[in-house]
């Protein structure tokens, strides 16, 4: 007999209530005045005994229906008896998810103590052998076997004890327990396909126990059929709860106007529960859509709009904030085209919905947006008025007008507009104005400059010509000191890999008045991670200037910063970090790549006031130095090496390349650093690459699947049984359960006629819940009997 | 004679329960109720029994009384016959009252259950106190010197024997004021008896004989010899005869506080057959040694232990 819930077993332990309260009930003496004692004896003997056990029947149906209710609980399942006696034959695998996702919460820990619940239900005849990794399929361990035994080995029943088993299954899993899960995804269609491999080799009825907390991510790549012919069960144990999953960001984007080469699709965020594979309108998506009450406050979600054929037509990240359905404004370039190539249908009866795709989500967890990773911008909380965002670029600006737009979707009493570049004047209730230039010499335009001149504060925002763009900030130097001391947040402008800078020559209209900041989350780049630029920082600043060097380029395009502006910061490898223009004028620079020979984009800052100490006391502020540091490390990032990975990737090292740690630990030995080498990212965190020309920070995130860690929803669960059931033709009683609220799905209740090896689990339920019935009829007899008893007794 | 029929029986006694009788409250009206209730059934039996009633003729003898010759018979026949008279040999009747603590003892809920919901639960020393009252109303009326002793484990009042008309007044006095308490001593009683018991004459001993029965029997021998007739009203409860407990439960006895558990299986089946063989030893022995024996449950008419009474007290005439 097998138990499904074997924990509630521990209800048996209610059965020293009744016992006790007989007991307790019985040590009352009922004292009775008698005329004389001359022919009474004393019946202590018999009165201890009586005091033991009293109304034996009474308690006995008690203790009955405590076990029987109990028993109940623990959902028993009888084997027949045909598989009883070839169950020494049988293999049991137990497949503990240890992807990422089973980090979140207890689910890693569930997960162990519902196979160690497992591994005692089976019974002693049986292998066990336990898997770990899933998606790479490894043997942690067998029992009944060596711990080294490998997946298409053959199992073998014959060594060791059951008692031996059993230890050594409790050893394993303890072994576990102290381990924590992988950075890797899960897939069942890759564990079910070894599993299934794994069974056609031993020769013996495999039963597949999988302990998983169930991600919709898992379950994606069409493998809706988890059962397979070869396997004698799958038994899915669901760990971690429905109110824990973090957040699905899935959705449909509909294009709506085939006529319009621009397509505004409108992304819903949520958890758009829809099946895998299906033809689900997006409509219904969207209805279907729930709120984003559970998503982690400040996350920040990367979107990436794919056509069926992975075709990338744009992406925009947007920071999810709870409560809120966050909407993003995706424009679409090259629809029309994408259209017309596949010459979609219009369906006969509208004109709308051919074309569905698919919108995938990442996530930042929210444990590494620290202080380090935010930028805060002071701005004046008594200002209700709107907030104009003028990009001189509309085109390529998109990502940085959503930016934006997020950043400022918390602060309720501002409405961010996006103003026409076309515009000749800004109105009059726009209180600040954000102007977008992407590259180029840094200027304001004309309705930018009247806005100014009327008193408004201008922010220029220079989208650079490389990525990331590089911010400049004009607030008042006064008010931000005010803002950032208030919020005891200086700390906020180290460690960023954008850049606010402030304009200490304009006064501004921001007054002094209510402060408050815009947190505006942006990757993480750690400070510590900026080693020596503080020196170089602090080297150029006392005035010897290093100058630049760009290499052999002599184009005069190559070399316009030096034209324009004096070099205040640059790099050990000469690049140029900070110039120092004329006030409203900018430019980016190009510099040839050491590296690779190309000419890259150097994004630089630009200062809107000399540092010469009467525009400006921004140099003996102390969050200049700081500031400067966070600048430097943002330049120092080359193109060379990828700046973000996943765990699971692979990035070639070349020869005398070391590695660092997140924990700055040389990873591989001074021996091995001299030849080329492939390195496997299996954690996250900031790595570093030495280099005999500089060094590189490689920010290495989660595995991207296991970013959308909600869990699969129990209709989910239930149509993989409902697909299997009306695929396997040959199934006869098959009485799956895939129950609801449970975490439980039981799949293994499907016998194959024809066959002898027949697998058939009853569920006694039916049985035990009738038993309880007339035990408690019994019961309640009983106890009636002897209430009246008692009453007559006690007269 | 016959001294009752079932009918009129059921139509006396419906008015002399123990519990009706408790609610009187004044021993001298409840004797009065009870004998006279019990006379009015009998028939013929309220003159019976009375003295100078004539009984029979017989042949003078030389020696007899001159006075008891009926001369008119003599003047009409010419013959010298002898009158005989019933209530020619008055009698002492002297009453044992148990006052010890198990007299205390009452029916427990039996009577409050009961469908007559006047009656009220007495005790034993209630009922022996109506008893003992009844029968000295009894003898009143057979013009009988009566007399009291009322003991525990010691002597305590005691109303000599005598016919005089304000010793019924006394000893129903006596009862009114008596409780119950202590233990048992009938030995004491009896031997307090036998010193002032003089001549032949009635004892009636109302208890419930919570003693041993051959060293009750072996007090009484004195009295026996001294032509004593003894009469013993044994009193006792349904709740003594069979314990209705269902549980273990502990027993405290009344005179000398002990406390005995007892579990209900006990008391239902050895305790039982010991109280029958207390009593069928008390009844062997009473009987062996010329002394009646009459036991009574208290939820019992008084007058079935009258009648008990008469008829002991006709035999023994």
């Amino acid at each position: 007999m097998t138990l499904l819930a074997p924990l509630f077993l521990l209800g048996l332990l209610g059965i020293a209530i009744p016992v006790f309260v007989h007991r307790l009930h019985e040590q009352r003496a009922v004292v009775k005045p008698f005329p004389s004692s001359l022919l009474l004896e004393e019946t202590r003997q018999t009165t201890t005994r009586h005091r033991r056990i009293r109304y034996r029947w009474l308690l006995a149906a008690r203790i009955l229906a405590l076990a029987v209710l109990s028993l109940l609980f623990a959902e028993p399942l009888l084997k027949l008896a045909d598989e009883l006696l070839d169950e020494r034959a049988e293999v049991h695998l137990y497949i503990i998810d240890d992807s990422f996702s089973m980090r979140h919460g207890e689910r890693w820990q569930q997960a162990l103590t519902a196979a160690d619940s497992a591994i005692v239900s089976v019974s002693d005849g049986s292998s066990r052998i336990f898997v770990t990794r899933a998606s790479a399929f490894n043997v942690a361990g067998a029992i009944g076997n060596s711990l080294n035994t490998q997946v298409n080995g053959n199992p073998s029943t014959d060594a060791g004890s059951n008692r031996d088993r059993h230890v050594n299954a409790k050893a394993e899993l303890d072994r576990l327990r102290g381990s924590a899960p992988t950075n890797y995804s899960l897939k069942f269609s890759d564990v079910m396909d070894r599993a299934e491999r794994f069974a056609k080799d031993v020769e013996t009825p495999v039963h597949i126990h999988i302990f998983s907390d169930m991600q919709r991510s898992a379950a994606g790549g069409g493998t809706n059929k988890l059962y397979r012919e070869s396997l004698e069960s799958v038994t899915l144990h669901s760990v971690g709860e429905r109110a824990d999953h973090n957040i699905a960001i899935e959705a449909r984007v509909i294009w709506l106007d085939e006529t319009n080469a621009r397509v505004d699709a409108q992304v819903l965020l949520g958890v758009a529960d829809h099946s895998n594979g299906d033809d689900q309108s997006g409509q219904q998506a969207l209805g279907s859509a729930e709120r984003l009450d559970n998503t982690p406050v400040g996350h920040r979600v990367e979107l990436v709009v794919l056509t069926e054929d992975e075709t990338v037509l744009a992406r925009d990240s947007v920071v999810l904030q709870p409560g809120n359905q966050a909407q993003v404004q995706l424009q679409l370039p090259g629809m029309d085209e994408i259209v017309r190539a596949r010459q979609l249908d219009i369906a006969d009866d509208g004109p709308v919905i051919d074309l569905i795709v698919e919108v995938r989500g990442e996530i930042v967890l929210s444990d590494q947006l620290a202080d380090d990773n935010q930028v805060k911008l002071g701005l004046p909380q008594n200002l209700p008025a709107r907030i104009g965002i003028l990009p001189l670029d509309p085109e390529n600006q998109q990502r940085d007008i959503a930016y934006l737009q997020s950043a400022f979707r918390q602060m309720h009493n501002h409405q961010v507009v996006e103003l026409d570049s076309r515009t000749n004047a800004i109105e009059e209730d726009v209180a600040l104005l954000f102007v977008l230039q992407r590259s180029g010499e840094v200027s304001l335009p004309s309705p930018a400059v009247d806005f100014f001149r009327r008193g408004g504060p201008v922010v220029q925002v220079l989208a650079g010509g490389s990525e990331p763009p590089v911010y400049l900030g004009g607030i008042n130097t006064n008010a931000v000191n005010d803002a950032v001391t208030e919020e005891n947040s200086l700390t906020a402008f180290t460690g960023v890999d954008r850049v606010v800078t402030v304009d200490p020559v304009h006064p501004l209209a921001l007054q002094r008045s209510i402060w408050t900041s815009v947190t505006i989350n942006r990757p993480l780049w750690r400070s510590e991670d900026l080693k020596g630029i503080a020196d170089a920082v602090s080297t150029l600043l006392s005035g010897e200037s290093s100058g630049t060097d760009p290499g052999n380029d002599n184009s005069s395009e190559e070399n316009v910063f030096s034209q324009v502006a004096d070099v205040l910061v640059a790099t050990e490898s000469g690049m140029p970090v900070i110039l120092q223009p004329t006030v409203g004028a900018g430019a980016s620079v190009k510099q040839r790549n050491s590296l690779n020979g190309k000419v890259d984009v150097v994004p630089l800052l630009v200062l809107m006031a000399p540092l010469d100490g009467i525009s400006s006391n921004l140099p003996v502020h102390p969050v200049f130095l700081p500031f400067m540091q966070s600048l430097s490390s943002h330049m120092l990032q080359s193109g060379r090496y990828p700046k973000r990975l996943y765990t699971g990737d692979t990035l070639v090292l070349n020869s005398n390349t070391q590695l660092l740690s997140p924990e700055l630990k040389p990873v591989y030995e001074l021996a091995s650093v001299g030849s080329a080498r492939t390195h496997l990212f299996d954690s996250t965190g900031t790595y570093t690459i030495l280099e005999p020309k500089g060094s590189h920070l490689i920010q290495v995130g989660i595995d991207p699947a296991e970013s959308d860690i909600e869990m699969l929803s129990t209709q989910n669960v239930i149509a993989w049984q409902q697909q299997y059931t009306t695929d396997s033709t040959e199934a006869a009683g098959d009485s799956e359960t895939a129950q609801s609220g449970d975490n439980v799905v039981q799949a293994d209740s499907v016998s194959k006629t024809g066959t002898n090896d027949t697998v058939r689990s009853i569920a006694l339920w039916q049985w035990l819940l009738p038993l309880l019935v007339v035990l408690l009829l019994i019961e309640s007899l009983l106890a009636n009997r002897a209430f009246t008893g008692f009453r007559t007794g006690s007269a | 004679m016959s001294v009752t029929s079932n009918q009129n029986k059921t139509s006396a006694t419906r008015w002399i329960q123990p519990g009706v009788l408790a609610r009187l409250g004044n021993f001298e009206l409840l004797a009065r109720t009870v004998v006279d209730g019990l006379l009015t059934g009998l028939h013929r039996s309220p003159h019976f029994g009375f003295s100078q009633e004539f009984a029979e003729y017989r042949a003078y003898n030389e020696g007899d009384d001159l006075r008891h010759v009926d001369w008119n018979v003599f003047a009409r026949t010419d013959k010298t016959y002898i009158k005989r008279f019933r209530g020619e040999t008055n009698t002492s009747m002297t009453i044992l009252l148990d006052a010890s603590a198990s007299m205390n003892f009452s029916e427990g809920s039996t009577l409050t259950t009961r469908s007559d919901k006047h009656t009220e639960a007495i005790t034993k020393f209630d009922y022996a106190r109506y008893l003992a009252a009844c029968l000295s109303q009894l003898a009143k009326r057979q013009h009988d010197a009566v007399g009291l002793i009322v003991f525990d484990d010691a002597v305590g009042e005691l109303v000599p024997p005598s016919s005089r008309p304000d010793t019924l007044s006394r000893i129903y006095a006596t009862l009114e004021r008596q409780q119950a308490a202590a233990g048992t001593d009938v030995d004491t009683a009896l031997e307090s008896l036998n010193a002032v018991a003089g001549r032949r004459g009635l004892v009636a001993v109302v208890s419930d004989f919570y003693t041993d029965p051959a060293e009750l029997m072996s007090s009484l021998q004195p009295l026996v010899h001294r032509q004593q007739d003894i009469i013993l009203f044994h009193l006792l409860t349904s709740d003594e005869l069979a314990p209705a407990y269902r549980d273990v439960v502990s027993l405290q006895d009344l005179e000398t506080e002990r406390k005995i558990d007892v579990d209900a299986q006990w008391l239902n089946s050895t305790y039982r057959q010991r109280i029958q063989s207390h009593c069928e030893e008390l009844e062997t022995l009473a009987l062996r040694n010329g002394a009646d024996y009459c036991r009574i449950e208290i939820n019992e008419p008084l007058d079935d232990a009258l009648l008990r009474y008469l008829l002991f007290r006709q035999r023994k005439q």
